[in-house]
């Protein structure tokens, strides 16, 4: 076929629109303004607030179809049936049972444990703070999770030493941005490697490069601020609750996931390896009293009294230990991998509409319109076009609280720019995850500060000595979230001098056979 | 596959813009455009010419082989070897 016929074909089969290729931007631009609205102006982290202005979106956008609506219908299925939404889809629910599962293990209580165990004091505590943060997000691979857990437990022990509220925040922040970049069960670590079409392990490997020099200046950074910024201890007379050390043993079942997965075994069996390893830690800590864990922290069918098979498996041995008996309104499956699977549905719903809102784009040429403009006016030349690559990621999660959603929005247009400079498909992961992860984490509308400081004002509540004063202002942190800033600022310099950069016949990724 | 190690240590190297080859070498790249009659491979900046392809390879995985190669001017001139499958999210 000639190269007049194949535009021809394509012009022919175009979905179409009143108001040009243009239009067909339109369900995205809805979603991206709702997505501002509803995160950035009104500071609601809903996920499924998301889905609600996707759908919505997909529904005006159907009116400024020209011709036969059926085009814009086949297009949306078209876009949720592509293999980088579903294999999104397959990696997060996995994930999301790994993660739960070391959480019930008592796996944050091990971090804690060691947060206070090194009595640093309150000039080297932020910097051993990020440390541990940047761990915990590293195995649970959520953020938005870390910055809640730490904000929760170690932040207060922070405050009672004297260090800085604002920089402690920042630190914890920072170790968030580190996992959800690194870990190879982070959301948006699976969602950059599928949609460059590179094997997850591999991106992983390749990604610690930048990861390692980024968190060595934070690191460096949080010391030295820290000395600068560090206060009084309080003297309260508080006592912290006591935690149990045991949990850090999950630091296992995470170096299985991180091996299996960079040795090259498929995501799905390296997180399976993960999962298992991690229940027989759990069944063993809990059997010998070192966590307070037991198998139906992991599953549990909490069945109505009123049923007589109910009430005998509760009482039988073995079988007994996830079967209970609970009044009959409140009968519900439970347990982690329940509780892990079931957190990423919202998100889960909202990638499919959202990859068919890039289809009709697709489809209706708005796609080759913003990408025929960038590669005539801006990605000119490899360097330019890694630099449009690290902005335009940057900005766009900025702007977009919910990061993961950005990314997909994104990625499309790091994949197509990156291919035609032949850049290999590890890199174009990377450059997608780190200003991903970072943005989300800096700005006072950032989903994963706003998750943080979510907890952080019930700690008046919960502590008699934490004042409405130690409270931080969402407002006053971005400053302080070092990793996030040196993530940026190293791509910034790794698309400037080459470093890290890697061009397709360099070396093959493992592609779509090894996600 | 490489190694688990050598995955890691991979690209610790600032990598030029222009990368240089020579007659002979086979690669595997992504066609990337059209010049004229001509396909391209751009990698980076530096532009392989494949005489008289055929328009349907833009966008797809080959296998190529270096015909020439002017180290100075970055450019060269390749043939097709083999063409991969069609990718499904490219």
């Amino acid at each position: 076929m000639s190269t007049a016929d194949i535009d021809e074909d394509r012009e022919k089969n175009r979905l179409r629109f009143r108001g040009g290729r243009a239009a067909s931007a339109v369900p995205l631009l809805v979603f991206v303004v709702w997505a501002v609205v509803q995160s950035g102006l009104l500071g609601i982290g809903d996920t499924t607030g998301l889905v609600a202005g996707m759908l919505i979106a997909l529904i005006i956008g159907l009116f400024l179809v020209k011709g036969d609506w059926k085009r814009y219908a086949d297009a949306v299925f078209a876009g949720m049936t592509r293999k980088v939404a579903v294999t999104a889809v397959v990696a997060w629910l996995w994930a999301g049972m790994f993660a739960e599962t070391i959480q019930v293990g008592g796996f944050v209580d091990g971090l804690v444990w060691a947060a206070r165990a090194f009595e640093v004091g309150a000039a080297l505590f932020p910097a051993i703070t990020f440390l541990l943060a940047a761990l915990l997000a590293t195995g649970i691979g959520t953020g938005y999770g870390t910055a809640i857990a730490f904000t929760t437990l170690v932040f207060p022990a922070g405050v009672l030493l004297g260090a800085d509220p604002v920089l402690l925040f920042g630190a914890i922040l920072s170790g968030a941005v580190f996992g959800d970049n690194l870990a190879p069960v982070s959301d948006t670590t699976i969602v950059s490697a599928v949609t460059q079409n590179a094997d997850i392990g591999g991106v992983v490997a390749s990604r610690v490069k930048y990861a390692v020099v980024a968190a060595v200046l934070a690191f460096a950074s949080y010391l030295y601020a820290g000395a600068q910024m560090a206060g009084q201890p309080l003297d309260v007379g508080a006592q912290l609750q006591q935690v149990s050390p045991w949990g850090l043993l999950h630091l296992l079942p995470i170096a299985v996931v991180i091996f299996t997965a960079v040795a090259g075994r498929h995501i799905i069996e390296a997180i399976s390896w993960g999962i298992v390893s991690a229940v027989v830690l759990n069944l063993l800590l809990g059997w010998l009293g070192l966590v307070d864990v037991a198998a139906s922290d992991m599953v549990v069918f909490r069945a109505p009294e009123t049923s007589d098979v109910a009430a005998s498996l509760a009482g039988a041995p073995v079988v007994g230990a996830i079967v209970e008996t609970v009044p009959r309104g409140d009968a519900v499956v439970g347990g982690s991998f329940y509780a892990g699977a079931s957190g990423f549905f919202p998100l889960i719903v909202l990638t499919l509409l959202l990859v068919a809102g890039v289809q009709i784009m697709r489809d209706g040429g708005g796609f080759d319109a913003v990408e025929d403009w960038l590669l005539s006016s801006v990605a000119t030349s490899v360097r330019r076009t890694e630099l449009t690559m690290v902005l335009g990621t940057a900005l766009v999660n900025a702007a977009v609280t919910i990061n993961t959603a950005a990314e997909i929005a994104i990625a499309p247009f790091v994949s197509t720019l990156g291919q035609r400079f032949n850049i290999n498909a590890y890199r174009r992961a990377n450059i997608l995850d780190a200003n991903t992860s970072a943005l989300g984490y800096i700005f006072p509308w950032g989903g994963g500060l706003l998750a943080g400081y979510s907890v952080m004002v019930s700690l008046p509540d919960e502590y008699a000595w934490f004042t409405e004063a130690m409270v931080v202002n969402p407002a006053s942190v971005w400053p302080y979230v070092f990793h996030g800033w040196f993530l940026v600022a190293v791509f910034i310099v790794a698309a400037y001098t080459g470093f890290g950069r890697e061009y397709v016949p360099d070396r093959a990724s493992e592609e779509v056979s090894r996600v | 596959m490489s190694s688990p190690l050598e995955k890691f240590l991979a690209g610790w190297s600032f990598r030029t813009r222009t990368p240089a080859y020579a007659a002979g070498d086979e690669l595997v790249a992504f066609v990337t455009g059209r010049e004229g009659d001509a396909l391209v491979v751009r990698i980076g900046d530096t532009r392989l010419l494949i005489p008289e392809g055929d328009s349907g390879l833009v966008d797809q995985r080959v296998k190529l082989r270096v015909t020439s190669f002017d180290t100075d001017a970055h450019r060269g001139e390749a043939e097709v070897l083999e063409r991969y499958e069609l990718q499904d999210d490219d």
